[in-house]
C-alpha cells in the first residue's frame, strides 16, 4: 500500500508538473497577462517583462517623446529602431502605478516602429524595450510633466 | 459601434497604418467629480492588426496608454487593394473590429 501511495503522489507530481509545462510553453505570449499590467514596482514591472533575458542599453533605438509634456494625460511617443530581429517592443514609464504601458508583438511584415499616445503620472524615465530573441535593448529618456501651473 | 478609424498612407514602398479608437481608457484611479465615486477601470486589453488575414502586430496594453488611444504602424511594402483589420478586446469583454482597404 505504502509503495503504491508513494508511487502515485510520485507520478501525480511529474505528471502535473509536464502538464503545467506544457501548458505554459504553448500559451502565446501575446496573450493578455494580468500580471504583466498589475500595479507593480518598476523593478518588478522590467523583471517580469524581460522573462531573464539581459537588457543592454544601446542607441540604436530611437524615442521619440517630447522632454517636456505640457499634460501628462496625452504624450505623443513613437520608437523606432535599426536593429534586426526586433519581435516585440515594450514601453515603460518608470513612475507610473502599472509602468508597463504596452507591449506590441510586430511580426516581420512590419517595420520596427510603434506610435502611441501615453499617460503620464509624473515626470519619470521613459524606457523603450526592444526585444530581440536572446537579448532585449533598452533605450531610456526623461520626460518633465509641468501640469499644474510652473512645477516640475 | 464604429469606434475605429483606420487610415494608411504609401510611404517610401511601404506603407503607414494609423487608427485611432475612441474608448475612455480609465485606469479604476480617478474620481467622479459629482458623485466622488471612483470611476471603473475601463480599458483595452488587446489590440491587433490583421494583413489580409494574417496577424501582424498585437499589442498587450494597460491603461497607461491614453484616453482615445492612437497607434502607427509601419508596414514593409504593401500595395492598394490590401486589407487592413484592426479589432480590440477590453476588460469589460467589449469588442470591435473594423476593416479598411488600402488605396
Amino acid at each position: 500500500m505504502k509503495v503504491n501511495r508513494r508511487k502515485f503522489i510520485k507520478t501525480t507530481i511529474v505528471l502535473t508538473t509536464a502538464g503545467m509545462t506544457l501548458f505554459h510553453s504553448s500559451t502565446p505570449s501575446a496573450q493578455w497577462n494580468a500580471a504583466d499590467f498589475a500595479p507593480n514596482p518598476f523593478d518588478k514591472a522590467m523583471k517580469q517583462l524581460l522573462n531573464g533575458k539581459p537588457i543592454v542599453e544601446t542607441d540604436k533605438i530611437d524615442l521619440n517623446i517630447p522632454e517636456i509634456a505640457e499634460n501628462g494625460a496625452l504624450v505623443p511617443v513613437s520608437v523606432t529602431s535599426s536593429l534586426k530581429g526586433i519581435q516585440n517592443i515594450a514601453i515603460v514609464v518608470e513612475q507610473n502605478p502599472v509602468p508597463l504601458t504596452i507591449q506590441a508583438e510586430l511580426m516581420p511584415e512590419l517595420e520596427p516602429f510603434i506610435s502611441a499616445r501615453l499617460k503620464l503620472a509624473s515626470t519619470s524615465f521613459v524606457y523603450a524595450i526592444a526585444e530581440t530573441e536572446k537579448i532585449c535593448y533598452s533605450v531610456k529618456k526623461k520626460v518633465k510633466v509641468t501640469i499644474g501651473g510652473c512645477g516640475g | 459601434m464604429a469606434s475605429i478609424k483606420i487610415r494608411t498612407k504609401r510611404l517610401d514602398g511601404n506603407t503607414q497604418i494609423r487608427t485611432l479608437i475612441s474608448h475612455p481608457m480609465e485606469h479604476g484611479r480617478n474620481k467622479d467629480k459629482t458623485t466622488n465615486q471612483l470611476i471603473p477601470a475601463h480599458f483595452i486589453q488587446v489590440l491587433t492588426v490583421k494583413h489580409n488575414d494574417k496577424t501582424i502586430a498585437t499589442c498587450n496594453m494597460g491603461a497607461g496608454i491614453s484616453k482615445d488611444p492612437y497607434f502607427a504602424f509601419l508596414l514593409k511594402g504593401g500595395k492598394p487593394e490590401d486589407v487592413i483589420i484592426i479589432d480590440w478586446v477590453d476588460n469589460l469583454g467589449n469588442k470591435d473590429s473594423e476593416q479598411h482597404t488600402v488605396t
